[in-house]
């Protein structure tokens, strides 16, 4: 046994040492060498999460129910990984829209209404109620296990009551705060969270390796004895696997909505980097501080402790062994727990009632005196208030109830925030009306299937009259809503709670619409949209936003506020701009907020600071212009990706299906688009080619026709004796690069030289004529020589000169056939394609040597004209083609004789060779067609209208040109350009 | 959604998977060295992962 009154004096100078620790890190905070904005302190202060519930109610339910106790913690652990997604974006959007609180949260979310941040705030401290409660008990409990009469722990109670009130009050009510943040009561939980680790720690390893041989020892022996069971679980034991779920749910979303677990993971978080590393220390915290629960737990039954009072044997086990020292560690962290919980969710609970239900009413009376000091006492009053309520709970309705199923209740009663809160943060269409009405019947889901049965047992509500029939019907039992049997009533609750809930938010929110402010949140909260865009032209100056913020919190507070405002940000009170001045608006909402909850600040200044009638219609026109921009529909989004979709499909297939060889490349010469008809070209897949080099891959092209500054058409062969006529040009898209076509002409090629050997025979055919008597005559001559010289005797010296002369005769006019079927075989063999210096007077005399043999040219003047030019490289069989036709031409248009003059120039980079001719000219209406394929201006059967186009494409072939200047009766000259070599 | 916010969904799932039937069920022999093996094999790898993401983040 203890003195009680040293039970209270240990209490008394724990809380001091607290106040000490709180004290020192918030003078740190002062001086700029903060304590606690590091992720080692903030994942520490998570750990308020273990209160006494972890200290002695874990150890209870281990002993009772076996390892039920777990997912109370596996729940934190299993929600930890989805903190860097959802956890962030709460941050995000607590910070940027200054919330404080869940009431404040689901309030701002949907349309700022403080109607729902209200309803939220009553659920809260009804729901909360029995979790401070909880705490109560057990100090009050420890305390009367180690001073033993309940009457002086009565009173203990009523005293530790008021103390922790007190401290709770010194903790977080000093003075209205400025910010919502407090540094010295974060670094005290944290401290806190040390000292409950290390005292559970240490009884836990006296209970396993000194009372037993370890976890093996008394694992093995609870195995063996009637407690197996709670080794187990599933069929047959305390607890099944769908009890378990329920559990480890309910834990998931308390972590979360918890008004402590809140205000220690939202509010006090001073970085959001931190939350990283919280998401692996605080399970491992959770971790470490479970270890023993097992172990305490069947070691206190072992020992011959009783179920029944199994929440205590942490503190009943060291206390039966005489080990005083541990007794009052131990009770010291159980009280460390209990207490850490008992101020912060106090704190957290005050502010919310203040934001959410004091302050909608009286913040209109700001004239009155000293209305800064009210706020602070109405708030401390609230605090103690809290406290109470947690207290008559734990005396009158927690005698009845193990400390693990009170805080369940409270578990429970959380959960209902979370349909409100999880589809209020991704689905922009949730509504106030929704969220109120899913909160609504979530708790009274919770206060009949939970707290009503509990508020009966206690008789604090009777069982008898028309109550204890409803709730013994087979409808409406508590346990059996709508008949439906077989369930633990956490699974219970959680059913009909998360159906009902879900259900009438999702319903009433697609059934009824949203206001414009509902909009405007639902936009910040799911978009995470940023509300800076939307700031307004000032008609405020410094001195009023001081003002005003000094009604709340005090002159001298709010002087400091903007002070340091304007010092951070380098500017002079006297110069401040318009964009400065609304920021420091923002900062003095963001003040404003921490101490009376954002949608009161925001009140606040738009009341105080007026908008105009043209701001107010400024503001309506951003928000209007901003959703009705966002308000494309999915359905069109969808169609326009789909029509997208369908469009590059489309112009894929258009390339892909070319005839032609398409190839893009970048900036870099890597390959970005090779289509099929590449893949044909080259021999090269679509896959080998993309993101390569192009050289490589075509290397029968060369590198300077790449060069951007040399693009041109080009005729190349590759190696496998392709013709491939290439065209390169600039790409014309943003990324730059060049995209060539490649066009296989190598059947086109052959085909045109075999169109071009058949004109060329064509043309000696129309010269058959002419060369047959050409070559006739000097034959009948040679006959006719040869005949007289059989004749003769050669004895006689005028036989012998006539022999002479003969001879000589014969063998000139053989040397005349020779030269003639020379000149119609060089003519007549299929020309190469190859192109080589020549002189092109040679190419006129050649081709006139072939054309003189046509009896036409017998009545026509040849003449010449022929300046000296340079060689020029050219097919020399095709361009004596050309010639061939354009005499042959002229020859046809002069059938009574006439003229025909070629003359040879230089005109600057080019050599001009004219055909002019004395003939019947052409038609103007013909003129533009004589060089199209098979027309022809002479009757059927004399003539193919090929020649001429066959003299373009070669002529252009040679990057030359053919150009014709006639009149009807006037002649017709030709002019060929060809280029100079360069 | 990017490649690194798609792990932590994907790990909550094997958590879940972990820490409920039917894997409770076949280690119901030593259940209590089974979640608290893989209770701590969970928070180790959490741990990895949160180390390799935060490399592979672009500074």
């Amino acid at each position: 046994m203890v003195d009680g009154w040293l039970l209270l004096l240990i209490i008394y100078g724990y809380l001091s040492l607290l106040f000490l620790v709180a004290y020192y890190a918030e003078r740190r905070e002062k001086s700029g060498r903060s304590l606690v904005t590091n992720p080692y302190v903030y994942s520490l202060s998570l750990a308020v999460y273990c209160t006494s519930w972890t200290f002695y109610g874990s150890v209870g339910e281990a002993a009772t129910a076996g390892l039920s106790f777990l997912p109370i913690y596996l729940g934190p652990t299993l929600m930890a990984p989805l903190w860097n997604i959802f956890l962030i974006k709460i941050l995000r959007i607590a910070k940027e829209n200054r919330i404080t609180t869940v009431s404040d949260l689901l309030g701002s979310r949907y349309g700022n209404s403080i109607f729902l941040s209200a309803l939220v705030t009553v659920v809260t401290l009804v729901g909360i109620t029995p979790y401070l409660g909880l705490q109560l008990k057990a100090i009050m409990n420890t305390f009367s296990i180690l001073a033993g009469e309940m009457s002086e722990s009565f009173a203990a109670g009523w005293i530790i009551t008021v103390i922790l009130g007190i401290f709770a009050i010194i903790f977080g009510a000093r003075r209205l705060d400025a910010s919502e943040r407090h540094e010295g009561l974060i670094f005290a939980i944290a401290f806190e969270s040390i000292v409950k680790l290390i005292a559970f720690l240490v009884v836990g390893f006296f209970v396993t390796f000194i009372l037993f041989d370890g976890f093996e020892d008394i694992f093995t022996r609870t195995q063996k004895s009637a407690y197996h069971y709670l080794l187990s679980i599933g069929a047959g034991t305390s607890v099944n696997y769908q009890e378990w779920a329920s559990l480890l749910f309910l834990s998931m979303m308390a972590i979360i909505f918890l008004p402590r677990q809140f205000h220690i993971t939202v509010v006090e978080n001073s970085d959001l980097s931190h939350v990283s590393k919280a998401m692996w220390l605080f399970p491992f915290y959770l971790f470490l501080i479970n270890i023993f629960v097992m172990p305490i737990a069947f070691g206190g039954i072992l020992l011959g402790g009783s179920q029944l009072e199994a929440d205590s044997f942490v503190l009943s086990i060291p206390l039966s062994q005489g080990k005083l020292f541990l007794v009052l560690l131990v009770f010291i962290g159980g009280f460390s727990a209990a207490t850490s919980m008992l101020i912060v969710e106090s704190l957290a609970l005050s502010t919310m009632v203040m934001n959410s239900l004091v302050m909608p009413f009286l913040y209109r009376y700001d004239q009155i005196k000293s209305f800064p000091t009210l706020i602070l006492n109405i708030k401390r009053g609230i605090i103690i208030g809290c406290i109470l309520l947690g207290y008559f709970f734990a005396v009158f309705i927690g005698k009845f109830y193990t400390l693990v199923e009170i805080g369940l209740k409270s578990f429970a009663g959380v959960t209902i925030f979370a349909p409100a809160t999880f589809f209020g943060l991704f689905w922009k269409r949730g509504n106030k009306n929704g969220a109120i009405a899913g909160i609504s019947i979530g708790f009274i889901i919770w206060f009949y299937t939970l707290l009503m049965p509990a508020l009966v047992k206690a008789e604090v509500l009777p069982d008898s009259s028309w109550l204890g029939y409803i709730m013994n019907s087979e409808l409406l039992n508590p346990r059996a809503l709508f008949g439906l049997k077989g369930l633990d009533k956490w699974t219970h609750f959680l059913f009909w709670e998360l159906l009902l809930n879900t259900f009438f938010y999702l319903a009433l929110s697609i059934l009824t619409g949203q206001k414009q402010e509902e909009e405007k949140q639902a936009l910040l909260f799911v978009e995470s949209y940023s509300p800076r865009m939307l700031a307004l032209k000032t008609n405020y100056n410094i001195q009023q936003v001081e003002d005003i913020l000094g009604q709340y919190i005090g002159r001298v507070e709010a002087k400091n506020v903007v002070d340091r405002f304007l010092a951070q940000e380098g500017i002079h009170r006297t110069n401040i701009t318009e964009h400065d001045l609304t920021r420091l608006r923002d900062e003095a909402e963001r003040v404003l907020s921490g101490a009376l909850g954002s949608s009161i600040a925001t009140i606040i200044f738009e009341d105080k600071l007026t908008l105009t009638e043209q701001e107010r219609g400024e503001l309506s026109d951003s928000i209007k212009q901003i959703t009705n921009t966002l308000r494309l529909s999915r359905h069109e989004l969808a169609e326009a990706n789909r029509n997208l979709a369908n469009l590059k499909e489309f112009s894929e297939n258009i390339i892909e299906s070319a005839p032609v060889g398409i190839v893009t490349i970048d900036p870099h010469s890597r390959v970005r688009y090779w289509n099929k008809e590449m893949e044909t070209i080259s021999g090269i897949n679509k896959e080998v080619a993309i993101n390569r080099q192009i050289h490589p891959l075509l290397p029968w092209i060369s590198r300077k026709a790449w060069q951007e500054e040399q693009l041109e058409e080009m005729v190349v062969q590759t190696p496998s004796r392709q013709t491939i006529k290439i065209n390169i040009s600039t790409f014309k898209d943003p990324s730059g690069g060049l995209v060539a076509i490649l066009e296989n002409i190598t059947e086109r090629k052959k085909m045109e030289e075999q169109l071009l050997q058949a004109s060329k025979l064509a043309s000696l055919g129309k010269l058959t004529a002419g060369i047959s008597h050409e070559i006739g005559n000097p034959l009948a001559s040679i006959s006719s020589l040869v005949q007289e010289l059989q004749s003769i005797n050669l004895d006689t010296p005028e036989d012998q000169e006539f022999t002479k002369e003969s001879i000589l005769t014969i063998n000139s006019h053989i040397e005349r056939i020779a030269k003639i079927v020379r000149s119609l075989g060089d003519f007549a063999r299929i020309s190469s394609s190859e192109k080589t210096l020549i002189n092109i007077a040679d190419i006129l005399d050649r081709t006139f040597n072939l054309v003189k043999y046509d009896k036409r040219f017998k009545n026509i003047e040849y003449l010449t004209n022929i300046e000296p030019v340079p060689p020029i490289r050219i097919n020399q069989d095709q361009i004596q083609q050309v010639f061939l036709n354009l005499m042959l031409n002229a020859g046809d248009a002069m059938a009574q004789g006439g003229r025909l003059e070629v003359s040879i120039k230089s005109v600057d980079s080019t050599v001009e060779i004219h055909f002019a001719d004395t003939g019947q000219g052409i038609d103007d209406q013909v003129i533009n067609r004589i060089f199209d394929p098979f027309f022809t201006t002479k009757p059927l059967g004399k003539g193919t209208g090929l020649g001429l186009s066959i003299c373009y494409g070669i002529i252009k072939d040679h990057q030359g040109t053919i150009s014709v200047k006639s009149k009807k009766g006037g002649g017709t000259t030709f002019i060929v350009t060809l280029p100079k070599e360069e | 959604m990017n490649r690194n916010n798609e792990v932590w969904p994907f790990l909550f799932l094997v958590g879940f998977l972990l820490f409920n039937w039917p894997f409770l069920e076949i280690f119901s022999g030593s259940l209590q060295f089974y979640l608290f093996a893989s209770w701590g094999f969970f928070i180790l790898l959490i741990g990895i992962l949160l180390a390799i993401l935060t490399k592979k983040e672009p500074k």
